[in-house]
């Protein structure tokens, strides 16, 4: 791959609002980023002393500002009501994997337009093969599914919105 | 089968742990699950002779034949903080494999994050299921292959069991026994000598140093693994230089394995 491709793969990578690369063969290898360095950002929380209280999460990346709800995210967030009053939101206490159900092909545990309390589980965030059963910890109506499944999550991230 | 487990001999074994043996259940995590939501306390151990649903990583099922293997599920109340719990799986695995050489002449290796190997083959799988809320807990689900001697052919060139390893029968008090002492002991590295525990971690890692392919999500990432970080993520170093921290992957697999 000479200089001429890759620039051709730049350009068609900001054409098309894609953010990662990479393409492998005998000969070589080229892994091509644009935006955030998430790694980098997720590799340097990870390394922060534990804080006592949920901080302030890493920002989300380009192209997913949370108040256009991405349109590949669950289908069901698309009938959220956008200018709904907002009311908290549930948390991940710790960096992982978001799943919304107890295994593939399971039902979610929650989907918008549900009631939670304290008890509900609402997610499983795995990290190192810990599955973790999160509750809701507060009393709402899920309004808005703000991760998707079988995505990493940072810790204090929201992953629901409620009204 | 092999001599059943009896309860009251593992108990003298391991001194701290209450051990309930069952004839044949669901998954020893469901017993302990449904015992800790019924407020019982830390230090309870499961074992059951039979599985009907043993429980792999999310659906992937662990085969388990009667009376010759160890299925012990653990309950955990720990004090630590939450955001420390899955520290669990690192200083787990590291207590599963010293067991096991605590009863056979074997060496026994880490494969990040949750299993453990003898030579090329997985003997030993963990799984932690967490749950919150007003007393919250963790069933830590050990198998252990002891004298399963015929694996399904899928599995033949993956599995062994200690009785495999070392030509005989091997009698599962012992090794149940083992398991939980090593358990008190490296759990009580959760939070100080979390760095401890990790430096042999990373001495039995059967993956430090070499070029591996895992999934991540919906991708397949390969580098070389260049370090188990202070909480036991796994840093893989791609071919460009640039780096990645896992805290999950699924299989993961060295490059001589493919």
């Amino acid at each position: 791959m000479d200089l001429n491709q890759i620039q051709k793969i730049v350009e068609l990578m900001a054409a098309n609002n894609v953010t990662f690369f990479e393409w492998e063969r005998e000969d070589g290898a080229i892994t091509l980023k644009r935006g955030h360095d998430i790694d980098g950002l997720s590799e340097l929380l990870s390394k922060l002393p534990a804080p006592a209280a949920p901080i302030a999460y890493a920002p989300a990346p380009m192209g997913a500002p949370s108040s256009a709800a991405p349109a590949a995210a669950a289908p069901a967030a698309a009938s959220a009501a956008p200018a709904e009053e907002v009311g908290p939101a549930i948390h991940s206490p710790m960096v992982g994997t978001f799943y919304r159900s107890s295994a593939p092909g399971e039902k979610p545990f929650i989907n918008v337009g549900d009631s939670v309390d304290e008890n509900t589980t609402v997610c499983i965030i795995e990290a190192m093969k810990v599955m973790n059963e999160i509750k809701a910890e507060v009393r709402g109506t899920i309004a808005r599914l703000l991760v998707e499944d079988g995505k990493p999550v940072q810790y204090g991230q929201p992953l629901f919105q409620l009204k | 089968m092999t001599q059943p487990l009896d309860q009251r001999e593992i108990e003298a074994l391991a001194p701290g742990w209450r051990v309930q043996v069952f004839d044949e259940v669901r998954s020893t995590n469901d017993v302990a699950r449904s015992l800790g939501l019924q407020g019982e306390d830390a230090c309870l151990a499961v074992l059951a002779e039979a599985q009907t649903a043993g429980r792999g990583q999310r659906s992937n099922r662990w085969v388990t034949p009667r009376g010759l293997d160890i299925m012990l599920s653990v309950l955990l109340r720990p004090t630590v903080p939450v955001n420390l719990w899955p520290r669990l799986t690192t200083l787990a695995a590291l207590a599963s494999a010293e067991a096991i050489e605590d009863v056979c002449p074997v060496k026994a290796l880490i494969k990040w994050p949750n299993d453990v190997y003898i030579g090329q083959r997985k003997v030993c799988g963990l799984l932690a299921e967490t749950v919150f809320g007003k007393q919250p807990f963790i069933i830590l689900g050990i198998g252990l292959n002891v004298n399963t001697r015929d694996f399904p052919p899928e599995l033949a060139n993956l599995a062994t069991s200690l009785a495999n390893e070392v030509g005989t029968p091997v009698p599962r008090v012992p090794v149940a026994a083992a398991l939980l002492n090593r358990l008190t002991e490296r759990l009580g590295q959760w939070e100080a000598g979390f760095e401890q525990a990790l430096m042999t971690v990373r001495e039995r890692s059967m993956l430090l140093g070499r070029t591996i392919r895992a999934r991540v999500e919906e991708r397949i990432v390969h580098g070389r693994v260049r370090e188990l970080n202070h909480e036991g993520h796994l840093v893989l170093e791609r071919v460009d230089g640039s780096t990645e921290v896992l805290t999950s992957a699924a299989e993961v697999r060295p490059d001589a394995f493919l």
